[in-house]
């Protein structure tokens, strides 16, 4: 993806929401499309873009992206406009320890590697210093109250692989 | 030496640093073992008692693997992150450790598995990375958590490996990888010291090798999800990708064996973004505590 972080700007203005300013690179929207005043599918047309057309991204916004399409400037969603991947490139740098296939590692840390992590001995005495650090939900609950944190109900997005999958998950419950 | 006295073996030694109890379900599977009748036998066994012994302990491997014990899984975990640990210490400051164990214990108290021994902390590292172990155990290195802007970006890395617990996923995998592993071991009659380094490497392939991208695109979607549960923001693991590119890009030492490994920050990006309903896009809302995090530097 060619969206770059240049500036990270706390707008709490008007939606309350973080908006990142970027760098200006040139992406291609996916349909044709109306783009839109302000970051909300209830916003007002600010004028049309078509499919393939070249953009250039202005800033981010939740999951929208702010767009210049010729003179038009609007918001339209992120998976309206096509993402390149400019990071498969560093996928592919040479670590001396290779993935296979399509298992991907939940390690990595300098002097931490795959190789050190297969190689580690516990360490019973740090486990205990972590355990020490462990919190109740009461405590948790507390602190995300001072917070002024508000809990949602929301659903896990179900992919057609999970539904099929996740049959007979029984534990796994919605909120 | 019969199968019996193999499997025995590679207990023994697998368990010589660590309590029986503290190898994820070996403990008990010791004990079963014990109960077994050729394993008093001193004499040679017949062929016939062999092939019973074997496939008893087959048996019992299978077990093993199909357990849904807690208790089996959170002492698995143990063993992981202590393994971790073996490796980074945690870091040395105990107000960024009290503070990512409130924020963590929250997300992890709106998801499925609330009552887990849900413990959080910081390694001493500058690399850039997380871990999670079954059972409740997540690390997050000290060069992850300094890229952190926001507490909505800190509860966005903490929702995607509280999902990986949730999901079971690194368990699921130890316990298959232990069944092919032993179970073909001792179905082909192989020498006791490959047995035994076998169950002694266990845990660290899996924190070598890991999971499969799509394991890490569940844990991406539905750690949005429990981040935004607790009242944060749901798009804030866009911006923690953005962040994870750019910075690789400057330094792509503390960030190489990541990349080499994790699918790329921007697709995973686009796989969030794929998902993304209005529930969710309501949700893309900065928390009122997303500040808090520059008190805890």
């Amino acid at each position: 993806m060619k969206f770059r972080l240049q500036t990270l700007t706390l707008s709490c203005a008007l939606m309350g929401g973080l908006v990142i300013s970027t760098d200006t690179f040139a992406e291609t929207l996916l349909s044709d499309q109306y783009l839109l005043a302000e970051p909300s599918p209830k916003a007002a047309a600010a004028g049309q873009g078509k499919k393939g057309q070249e953009v250039s991204v202005l800033a981010k916004k939740g999951f929208w992206v702010q767009v210049k399409a010729g003179e038009v400037v609007g918001w339209t969603k992120l998976n309206n406009v096509k993402a390149e991947s400019s990071s498969v490139g560093l996928a592919s740098l040479e670590t001396g320890r290779q993935a296979s296939g399509n298992i991907v590692s939940t390690s990595g840390v300098r002097g931490l590697d795959g190789g050190d992590l297969e190689k580690a001995q516990p360490n019973p005495k740090e486990f205990a210093k972590l355990a020490a650090f462990m919190e109740n939900k009461d405590s948790a609950t507390a602190f995300a109250k001072a917070g002024k944190l508000q809990t949602r109900t929301l659903d896990y997005v179900q992919t057609g692989t999970q539904a099929k999958s996740k049959k007979s998950s029984s534990w796994l419950k919605r909120k | 030496m019969n199968s019996m006295k193999k499997v025995t073996l590679a207990i023994l030694l697998t368990t010589m640093s660590l309590t029986a109890t503290q190898v994820w379900g070996l403990g008990k599977f010791a004990d079963r073992l014990k109960n077994l009748p050729l394993n008093n036998s001193t004499t040679e066994s017949s062929p016939s008692d062999k092939k019973s012994t074997e496939a008893a302990a087959l048996n019992l491997l299978v077990g093993l693997v199909k357990t849904e014990s807690t208790e089996e899984e959170v002492a698995m975990g143990q063993d992981m992150a202590s393994m971790i640990l073996g490796a980074a210490k945690l870091h040395t400051n105990k107000k960024i450790q009290n503070y990512v164990n409130l924020v963590g214990r929250n997300i992890a108290s709106q998801s499925e598995r609330p009552d887990l021994p849900w413990t959080f902390g910081v390694l001493d590292t500058t690399s850039v990375n997380a871990f999670s172990a079954p059972g409740g155990y997540v690390l997050i290195s000290k060069g992850l958590y300094d890229l952190l802007k926001t507490e909505d970006e800190l509860a966005a890395v903490l929702g995607h490996e509280i999902a990986h617990v949730v999901h079971k996923h690194h368990f699921n995998v130890i316990k298959k990888q232990s069944m092919v592993a032993l179970g073909a071991d001792l179905a082909n009659q192989k020498n006791d010291k490959k047995i035994a380094q076998v169950a002694t490497s266990m845990l660290g392939n899996m924190m070598a090798r890991g999971l499969d991208k799509s394991s890490e695109y569940e844990a991406d979607r539905d750690g949005l999800v429990l981040a935004a549960r607790a009242g944060y923001d749901s798009s804030a693991m866009l911006r923690v990708l953005e962040s994870l590119e750019l910075h690789g890009k400057r330094d792509q030492t503390a960030l190489a064996h990541m990349f080499a490994t994790h699918p790329a920050p921007a697709v995973r990006e686009q796989e969030i973004v794929k998902v993304v309903n209005n529930d969710i896009e309501a949700a893309a809302v900065l928390s009122p505590a997303q500040g808090r995090i520059k008190h805890y530097r």
